[in-house]
């Protein structure tokens, strides 16, 4: 299995995830978010292709968004489909993540290089 | 209609995605609704997921069998396995409320599965192996 694509737009990741978020994809999908970590501590999770996202899957954005936020950056994500956004709200994940409606408002939440952050508008 | 549907697969996290497929067909076919399908079908992902990683473990070869059936007024999702046998009481629930800093990783597998079905049971016997049942109330 295969890492999932990532591009840079104005000093922020962006990692553009699809189909399902198994165990099976767990592993490399880990692997896309740590390499994009270790670049850039502000990335944001595109779910615009995702259709599932399980436990594993969950774990390691979880993960992912710590190391995030320990070295001053953040790991948000957008344009989450009801279902995937369901199983957020289950695991209590909408809470520690910034949900944002879309890649745009995604970005324009990170602030620019010394400027104060702001959350996303709420989606 | 068939009253049962199964499907045995090797364990492979490879064929989730088809377990997954399986049992959304199944669910349709014996009357689920499309929300009550979502959550069956996640609920045996985790199951599945777990019997491939931890009951079985890595490259340890062994088979999944799954059965879709009606019980009852309950839909039930049976999985049986030869993998090491598994306790749910040793694994402590989540704690969603605590600090991100705080989160235990796991444990949120299970607590899915009973989140989402309305019933489960596991049992392990030495002669026949695992065997886990989920059940799922349809809709009146």
């Amino acid at each position: 299995m295969s890492e999932f694509p990532t591009r840079e737009i104005g000093g922020v990741i962006i990692v553009e995830a699809e189909g399902r978020l198994d165990a099976l994809v767990a592993t490399p999908f880990g692997e896309t978010l740590r390499q994009a970590l270790e670049r850039q501590a502000r990335v944001v999770v595109d779910m615009a292709h995702v259709t599932y996202i399980s436990s594993s899957c969950l774990r390691v954005l979880l993960m992912g968004v710590r190391l995030a936020r320990r070295e001053g950056g953040d790991l948000k994500l957008c344009c989450l489909s009801p279902r995937v956004r369901q199983i957020f709200a289950l695991a209590g994940f909408d809470l520690v993540f910034q949900l944002c409606e879309t890649r745009a408002k995604a970005l324009a939440s990170f602030a620019p290089a010394g400027g104060p952050e702001h959350l996303c508008a709420s989606a | 209609m068939l009253d049962h549907y199964d499907l045995t697969v090797s364990s492979d996290l490879a064929n989730l995605a088809r377990i997954a497929d399986f049992v959304a067909g199944a669910a349709l076919q014996l009357g689920l609704t499309e929300q009550q399908v979502f959550e069956v079908q996640m609920a045996t992902d985790e199951a599945c997921a777990n019997v491939i990683q931890h009951a079985y473990g890595p490259g340890v070869p062994g088979e999944l069998h799954v059965r879709c059936e009606l019980a009852g007024g309950d839909f039930v999702v049976t999985i049986r396995d030869r993998g090491r046998p598994f306790d749910p009481r040793q694994v402590p629930p989540p704690d969603l409320t605590c600090p991100l800093e705080e989160r235990q990783i796991g444990g949120l597998g299970l607590y899915f599965m009973g989140q989402l079905m309305d019933r489960v049971v596991f049992r392990s016997d030495p002669q026949t192996g695992n065997e886990l049942k989920m059940y799922k109330r349809r809709s009146p």
